[in-house]
């Protein structure tokens, strides 16, 4: 268990590495001079270049590389080309409410998905299975941004139940509570329908099992057996909660953007338009790190349930 | 009263081809510490029959007709909880591939415990110290590793071993084998088969062994029943059977099998195949591939004529003391 935790938090590394050179390259590979955006359109030759001097965009890549992830590594993400604030207490801030987001939106489709998805699975053929799948595809067809729009339109043009926009900074816990409930039912919408299908899905795999008749052979009451069967889809079920809490720090861009939600997204979305590029390259190797982070979790989880994963 | 009474079972499943007749009229009854072998070829509904005793098929797209008495209670009638109080208390079961019988992420240990704390209610201890117990009357060389060991982590005759010894851990009265020797290799299949002769002799166990080898059902059972599309086609005491096979289907089975002085001689293999279940002929089923079919035969279907004493075959052509 230790060795196979130890060798899996090795080769995390190279997978953070990797994911810093394509953040750092790609933000070269893109078009646009990110110079030209902050300097005034009448500034003469020299000044351009005292600026690029000053970022240090007149070395060569590699240089560049190195300097850029020697002052990660110290957490120095850079300034913000657009406010000159510290990249590192914006992407703190929206992180901070992008994991709010994040977390709450989980644990709805996590829940809701987890049950519904079993429920199907017992219920095979029966109308609760007919209806778990229409949710399921309803869940994933419909875009959440569009979703967002709707909820929006409902409950606070229509029923002016709640807020529509922002984070209410300075409000309270109630008022920040009232400003993340639509985001969060917006984003829960995709990942409650992968879940709930991958859930079903995972747990008639077993159900099809003969071990599953053997253990109504030897009498087990239904409640031992649904255990036996949870316990055997959980690997497959862990995967995909992983994956879609992954995806819901980093895919909210739409969602944060139709609620005005002071997130990474939105911070992301910002700094896209305002060619932001150490905000940009800031936000998406948090988000890497995050994701790497979290599939080294959700492995070492699965071999706790699993002794066949960890022992060979 | 008899331990097991079938009468007139049936089983029809509901599929896309239409309603298949798995099971068809199958009676037979087995008294305390007798051992029926049934025989026949894969799909001929042994295993569909084993599992109605249990009440195991599924109530959606399967209706299983007919009664199946266990001391008495029949059950067909019996609600979900009463026919789990039977298995594996008084019916128990094992499987024929104990690496898919066996859940994978419970230890062996885990997996006997459980059904003593379903059905007798042990504590911990309790339950581990019979848990032990158990696996040293199966004869588990190592019983602390294998109480300890994930189904992958021992070989096919010990996992065998363990679905035997989670199969006798209620001290049943009636034990199902499933083609329980067939999954493994040849040297285990003879211990594992030995092994069933011992604790079938020393419990006093009734045994139901579904094969499709002759030459097991030989080695185990007092009684045997020969099975064809769904129906049993002839019945008679084991040595009987050998000696004086009545129905052709046996017969066939017989020149189809390996037996003592056969270098030298072909097998002759039964021509055609099994028929499809969805359309059963109205006549006997075995017509379209028997070598001594008349016109009859393909119109009424037979019912048990006597060949001897206890010794009954579904054949038209069966005389009494003799072989059709």
């Amino acid at each position: 268990m230790w060795t196979y935790a130890g060798r899996r938090l090795l080769l995390a590394i190279p997978t953070l590495l990797g994911a810093s050179i394509i953040v750092f390259a790609m933000v070269h590979l893109a078009p646009g001079d990110p110079i030209a955006a902050v300097m005034p359109a009448e500034s003469s030759q020299a000044e351009i270049e005292a600026t690029k001097k000053a970022y240090g965009f007149d070395k060569p890549l590699a240089v560049q590389y190195l300097v850029w992830l020697g002052r990660v590594a110290q957490g120095d993400l850079g300034r913000s080309i657009a406010t000159r604030r510290a990249v590192i207490l914006d992407v703190r801030d929206s992180l901070a409410n992008s994991l709010v987001l994040a977390l709450s939106s989980s644990l709805l489709a996590f829940g809701i998905g987890t049950a519904l998805g079993l429920l199907a699975a017992f219920r095979q053929g029966r109308w609760l299975d007919k209806a778990a799948s229409a949710i399921a595809v309803i869940g994933v067809s419909v875009p959440h941004y569009w979703a967002g729009i709707i909820l929006i339109i409902v409950f606070s043009v229509w029923l002016n139940w709640l807020p529509a926009m922002g984070a209410a900074d300075g409000g309270g816990p109630l008022a920040y509570l009232r400003h993340m409930t639509l985001p969060t039912v917006a984003l829960a919408l995709i990942p409650l329908g992968v879940i709930t299908r991958v859930v079903r899905s995972a747990a008639l795999d077993v159900l099809n099992q003969e071990f599953v008749l053997a253990l109504r052979a030897k009498g087990l009451a239904a409640r031992r057996v649904f255990t036996h069967v949870v316990k055997n889809s959980a690997p497959q079920i862990f995967t995909v909660l992983g994956l879609q809490f992954g995806f819901q720090l980093g895919g909210s861009v739409l969602v944060e953007a139709v609620f005005s939600w002071p997130g990474t997204g939105y911070l992301l979305n910002l700094a896209i338009f305002q060619r932001d590029i150490p905000v940009l390259q800031g936000v998406i190797l948090v988000l890497a790190t995050f994701f790497v982070l979290l599939n080294l979790a959700v492995d070492l989880l699965q071999t706790l349930v699993d002794p066949r994963i960890a022992r060979h | 009263m008899a331990l097991l009474s079938v009468r007139e079972l049936s089983v029809e499943f509901a599929t896309r081809d239409g309603v298949v007749s798995a099971v068809n009229g199958v009676s037979f009854s087995l008294e305390a510490g007798q051992v029926l072998a049934l025989l026949g070829e894969s799909g001929s509904g042994k295993s569909v029959t084993l599992r109605a005793i249990l009440g195991l098929h599924p109530a959606v797209r399967t209706r299983v007709g007919g009664e199946v008495l266990v001391k008495g209670q029949d059950v067909n009638r019996l609600d979900e909880p009463s026919r789990a109080r039977l298995r594996g208390r008084i019916v128990s079961t094992v499987f024929q591939e104990p690496m898919t019988a066996l859940d994978p992420v419970y230890t062996i240990g885990e997996q006997i415990a459980e059904t003593l704390r379903q059905h007798r209610g042990h504590d911990h201890a309790a339950a581990r110290r019979r848990a032990r117990e158990l696996l040293d009357l199966v004869q588990v060389p190592s019983p602390d590793r294998c109480l300890a060991s994930y189904p992958h982590e021992i070989s096919g005759g010990m996992r065998q071993r363990a679905m035997i010894a989670i199969a006798l851990a209620c001290e049943p009265e009636l034990l199902l084998a499933d083609e329980p020797t067939t999954a493994l290799d040849v040297t285990v299949q003879a211990q594992i088969l030995w092994l069933l002769r011992d604790l079938q002799k020393r419990l006093g166990l009734a045994v139901i062994f579904v094969t499709h080898d002759l030459g097991v059902a030989a080695e185990i059972a007092d009684e045997a029943a020969v099975m064809y599309a769904g129906r049993i086609v002839e019945q008679a005491p084991i040595r009987e059977l050998f000696r004086r096979p009545a129905h052709p289907y046996t017969e066939g089975l017989m020149h189809a099998t390996v037996r003592r002085g056969q270098k030298g001689r072909p097998l002759v293999p039964i021509p055609g195949a099994p028929p499809n279940l969805a359309v059963l002929p109205p006549g006997c089923a075995f017509a379209p591939r028997c070598p001594i079919a008349r016109d009859p035969c393909r119109i009424t279907l037979p019912s048990f004529h006597p060949v001897s004493d206890g010794h009954v075959a579904r054949c038209h052509f069966v005389t009494p003391g003799g072989s059709s």
